[in-house]
């Protein structure tokens, strides 16, 4: 959990993180919001990705999502993003319930999926 | 004792003749030739003829990032709770459209919503067949069933054979109302944008039920008196990334262009290219949609087979520098000229 101060230097804010995953695919425990089918790698598709509404940037792959809970004045670590839909001014990230899924545990005290 | 009982038991019967009936599953795989999926066109004729209502067919109303709503289209009037449980005790059986339910379309009642339609999906379906000659007039370039519009759709190379096949249409017992037939639409003469294959075909997309994906060659050439700057999309990961303009596919539904397609774009950093005046620039893309729920990018036409342009992303820079980090440079969406798509799948 990180206090509101420390993401205070973010430079996109966007709206309505979707939170909840609607349904189960193919293995266990995945939570997929959105499941992304990628060209060109056929067959493979980026299960449980969740958009927020802002528009990022070339170069911003790869950035942490924080959600900031206004209740609480503290900041989530949602996720890492990774692209973005001009058209419709969303930006797509991996939720880190995935992250940790595929790469194991990570340093961090709690968690939004 | 006995009059009272008999009461109730009247009232039960009445009770579940007005509600979901389970015998419509029964009477759909009477139909069915096969257990499998036929095409969308006889999937609809087999729910019509079992679900009470003049059953018109259906569509899966995709939104952007939304798996949006099931469009059912009837022909007469009843109150709707009914036709949407029929409709959805139909398709949770498998009696049509088997595997579509829950996967292609949604199952819960909710998000059902049912339009008037003008004709039945067995009349479509006889109107369908009755125009099959019309293929091969050198004119005509595709016949289906469009189930947004609940008619049947006739797409032709040029407008001056318009009065010609609605005449053959007439000749052949078909209802001119029951058939919208599209002309090419205009061109403006200022398209920046060039589809260089020309006809395209959707394909499946390996290994996910519902998707299609179609190779479009496009070429961009720079017919204004200053640079224009393209961002680059991305996709794929590190060792087969592809990358290609970022971009939009319209298609054209008789009187304006409507959103098809749009892309997700990886937003790795990579300076844009840039086309001087007179210059081309020509990109290899690989088309992906899914028509199915839950995935992006989603194929928002229910009619695939259609005539579409693809509309790229360019940018006329107003600094020195290249504009990818905060440039107010001026975005341009540029089109190309129409280009036609035929949906060889059953979806």
């Amino acid at each position: 959990v990180l206090e509101s101060q420390e993401v205070r230097g973010l430079v996109l804010v966007g709206r309505d993180l979707l939170r909840e995953c609607r349904h189960q695919r193919d293995h266990d425990e995945s939570h997929a919001e959105r499941d992304y089918l990628s060209y060109p790698e056929p067959g493979k598709a980026l299960l449980c990705q969740f958009t927020f509404s802002a528009v990022s940037n070339v170069g911003d792959s790869g950035s942490p999502v924080f959600q900031y809970e206004a209740s609480t004045g503290k900041a989530w670590l949602a996720g890492i993003a990774w692209g973005r839909i001009v058209f419709t001014q969303e930006t797509y990230f991996s939720s880190m319930v995935s992250v940790q899924a595929e790469l194991g545990p990570l340093t961090v005290s709690s968690l939004i999926y | 004792v006995k009059p009272i009982w008999f009461v109730l038991l009247v009232v039960g019967c009445n009770e579940s003749a007005v509600g979901p009936q389970p015998d419509l599953c029964e009477a759909a795989q009477a139909l069915r030739s096969s257990p499998e999926f036929l095409t969308v066109a006889e999937e609809a004729d087999i729910a019509a003829r079992v679900l009470p209502g003049g059953f018109g067919g259906l569509h899966q109303e995709l939104g952007v990032n939304s798996d949006g709503v099931l469009v059912a289209h009837f022909k007469e009037n009843d109150t709707t709770d009914n036709l949407k449980a029929n409709l959805r005790t139909l398709l949770l059986c498998n009696g049509a459209y088997p595997g579509w339910s829950g996967r292609m379309i949604v199952s819960d009642l909710s998000s059902i919503v049912i339009r008037q339609g003008q004709y039945t999906a067995t009349e479509l379906l006889m109107f369908l067949r009755a125009l099959e000659s019309l293929r091969s007039d050198p004119v005509v370039w595709a016949i289906e069933i469009d189930p947004e519009l609940n008619r049947v759709w006739v797409g032709l190379r040029n407008a001056s054979d318009l009065s010609r096949i609605e005449q053959l249409v007439t000749q052949r017992g078909v209802p001119p109302a029951s058939v919208s037939i599209e002309v090419p639409p205009p061109i403006r003469g200022d398209e920046q944008f060039q589809v260089i294959n020309g006809d395209v075909q959707t394909r499946p997309f390996p290994g996910e039920f519902g998707a299609l994906w179609f190779p479009l060659a496009v070429r961009f050439t720079n017919l204004q008196e200053s640079p224009r700057y393209a961002q680059w999309c991305v996709e794929g990961d590190a060792q087969s990334a592809i990358r290609y303009f970022e971009y939009v596919l319209e298609r054209w539904d008789g009187s304006q262009w409507k959103i098809a397609k749009y892309t997700v774009c990886a937003t790795v950093l990579m300076p844009p290219r840039s086309i001087l005046p007179g210059e081309s620039a020509t990109d290899s893309i690989p088309i992906v949609g899914a028509r199915r729920l839950n995935t992006v990018p989603p194929w928002l036409t229910a009619r695939i087979t259609g005539t579409y342009r693809f509309v790229g992303m360019v940018y006329e820079s107003l600094t020195a520098t290249p504009p990818f980090v905060a440039d107010p440079a001026q975005a341009e969406e540029q089109v190309s000229v129409p280009f036609r798509l035929v949906n060889t799948l059953p979806f």
